[in-house]
């Protein structure tokens, strides 16, 4: 457990790390810009100001100093607010691209692999919904005859994820595995519902209601 | 680059380079890094009454991110700082002239090395007997708190009874003597002055280990001071012409961004860890400047 903890927070730290590598390197890009630009104009100006006016030369000489002290604070804020933010905003873009998944093989009933997709069906991700179901049965171990999808956290979907569905249904169909969906409920429910696709799957109101059910069509000595 | 003020060649991005390094430092161990800046800028060529002013006026850039960073942690006692604000400016005014009166003798390079040497091989030995002797007698195997094997010398120095008697309360001093505090400033001042920089090398272990103040108080508060009292030796080094602003601001722009990964690593060690790494960094100050003096050579 305490190592499990440890990796989660070494991910943690290296995840804050990279983000903070990023605001380095923007800032240094910033300072780069910065110096070839002014300093380079500063430098035969202040000449003749040393030379002939030392007391405008010193208050020139802090005032510089404290400005680019005070800027370089503003822009460090800056950089690191519009970088955390932008962090958020990549992640959860992220999630949705690629929503976290899980997926079981439940010894009890062979051939079944259950996979729970944890985020919205719609275009962004309905290509990858369909390879990652392809690749997982590919890549089960022993022949799937039943491929469920546990849809309690698929909170929406839109015509493209629909239509990924429809379609991995046939191409299953096509090679002898049946498709099911269980905890289909609230807009997902609705879309599938009006579109008149809900009757062509097997629908089970939840995964122990499917492995019972699922259990019992098994013949006994397969189960064994 | 050419530098017109002190009529000086250095590659820009050597400078970035050492104000990158010195930022790092900073950030690390809450000190200017005066003492790897200046014989970095002696040994690149640059006359040290300049490497005294110039080193000094970046100091007040990097002390100001700092400070900001500080205070809205809560890190800043700003009773005791004014007060060392008053001590530090004499000093550093003790300093500048000492510079003034050493370059009208033509000797300034080679004192103020020597004494630079002293006090860089000081330190480091002092830092690393102390920080070994506190892993000696507390295990601080995986303790957060900063602790000290010097912390007697504190309690002395807190029984010290000459009038007038003040309290610190953000730095958790019950009573301590106005003139202790203002000695202590008044030193660091002159080594500010004298040697460039902020001092903090000084200034900071004298906070922690003379004063008692807590070390994240003694950090915030010496770059608060320094904001001062650099400010003030900026201003009167720029008038005595010892100042290349140029150099300072290009050192700045690197140091700025150092100090941000030197801040970072903080998280990963505790203090007399930091303390003992800090050992050797002296000692390389010590060396550019030994070689400097004894071949005459400078690197660009």
């Amino acid at each position: 457990m305490k190592f499990f903890i440890t990796v989660r927070g070494f991910h943690k730290k290296l995840a804050s790390f990279g983000e903070y590598l990023l605001e380095i390197l923007i800032y240094a890009c910033f300072i780069s810009g910065y110096f070839f630009l002014v300093l380079q104009f500063l430098n035969g100006f202040l000449k003749p100001v040393f030379d002939y006016h030392k007391t405008l030369y010193a208050i020139l000489a802090l005032t510089l100093i404290s400005m680019q002290g005070f800027a370089l604070e503003r822009l460090t804020s800056g950089i690191s607010h519009v970088v955390r933010r932008t962090g958020a905003f990549i992640s959860v873009l992220l999630r949705l691209f690629r929503p976290h998944e899980t997926i079981r093989k439940p010894a009890n009933v062979p051939g079944l692999l259950v996979y729970r997709f944890a985020g919205p069906l719609f275009f962004f991700n309905a290509g990858h919904f369909a390879r990652r179901v392809q690749e997982l049965i590919d890549t089960a171990g022993f022949p799937v005859s039943f491929f469920l999808i546990n849809a309690e956290a698929i909170v929406d979907v839109d015509a493209t994820g629909a239509e990924a569905l429809v379609d991995l249904r046939s191409s299953l169909k096509e090679e002898n595995i049946m498709m099911g969906l269980c905890e289909v409920k609230g807009h997902f429910r609705e879309v599938l519902f009006n579109r008149a696709l809900l009757a062509d799957f097997t629908v089970y109101p939840s995964v122990a209601a499917a492995l019972r059910d699922l259990g019992k069509e098994q013949p006994e000595e397969k189960k064994k | 680059m050419d530098f017109l003020i002190s009529v000086t060649h250095i590659s820009a991005a050597y400078l970035m380079g050492v104000g990158f390094v010195v930022g790092v430092m900073g950030g690390f161990f809450g000190v200017g890094g005066s003492f790897l800046a200046g014989p970095a800028l002696f040994a690149a060529g640059m006359p040290m009454n300049f490497v005294v002013g110039t080193d000094l006026s970046h100091i007040v850039g990097k002390a100001i991110v700092g400070a900001k960073t500080h205070r809205a942690l809560g890190n800043v006692d700003r009773k005791l700082a004014m007060i060392m604000v008053a001590g530090t400016i004499a000093g550093v005014e003790t300093g500048a002239q000492l510079i003034e009166a050493l370059k009208r003798r033509s000797n300034v390079d080679f004192v103020v090395g020597i004494v630079f040497i002293a006090v860089l091989v000081s330190i480091s030995a002092f830092m690393g007997w102390e920080s070994i002797k506190t892993m000696r007698t507390h295990n601080t195997a995986g303790m957060k708190e900063d602790v000290s094997a010097f912390g007697h010398v504190s309690k002395m120095i807190h029984r010290f009874q000459l009038r007038p008697m003040i309290s610190l309360p953000d730095s958790g001093i019950e009573r301590i003597s106005l003139w202790a505090i203002l000695a202590l400033a008044y030193v660091g001042g002159v080594v500010s002055g004298f040697l460039g920089g902020g001092a903090g090398y000084v200034r900071m272990p004298s906070m922690v280990f003379l004063l008692g103040v807590p070390t994240h108080v003694a950090v915030g508060t010496d770059l608060f001071e320094i904001i001062i009292s650099a400010g003030y030796g900026t201003l009167t080094h720029a008038l005595k012409g010892n100042v290349d602003i140029m150099v300072a601001l290009v050192m700045h722009a690197g140091s700025a961004v150092g100090a941000q990964i030197g801040a970072k690593m903080t998280q990963y060690f505790h203090g007399p860890r930091i303390r003992l790494a800090f050992v050797p960094l002296p000692l390389i100050g010590a060396a550019l400047m030994v070689y400097s003096l004894m071949s005459g050579q400078h690197f660009k």
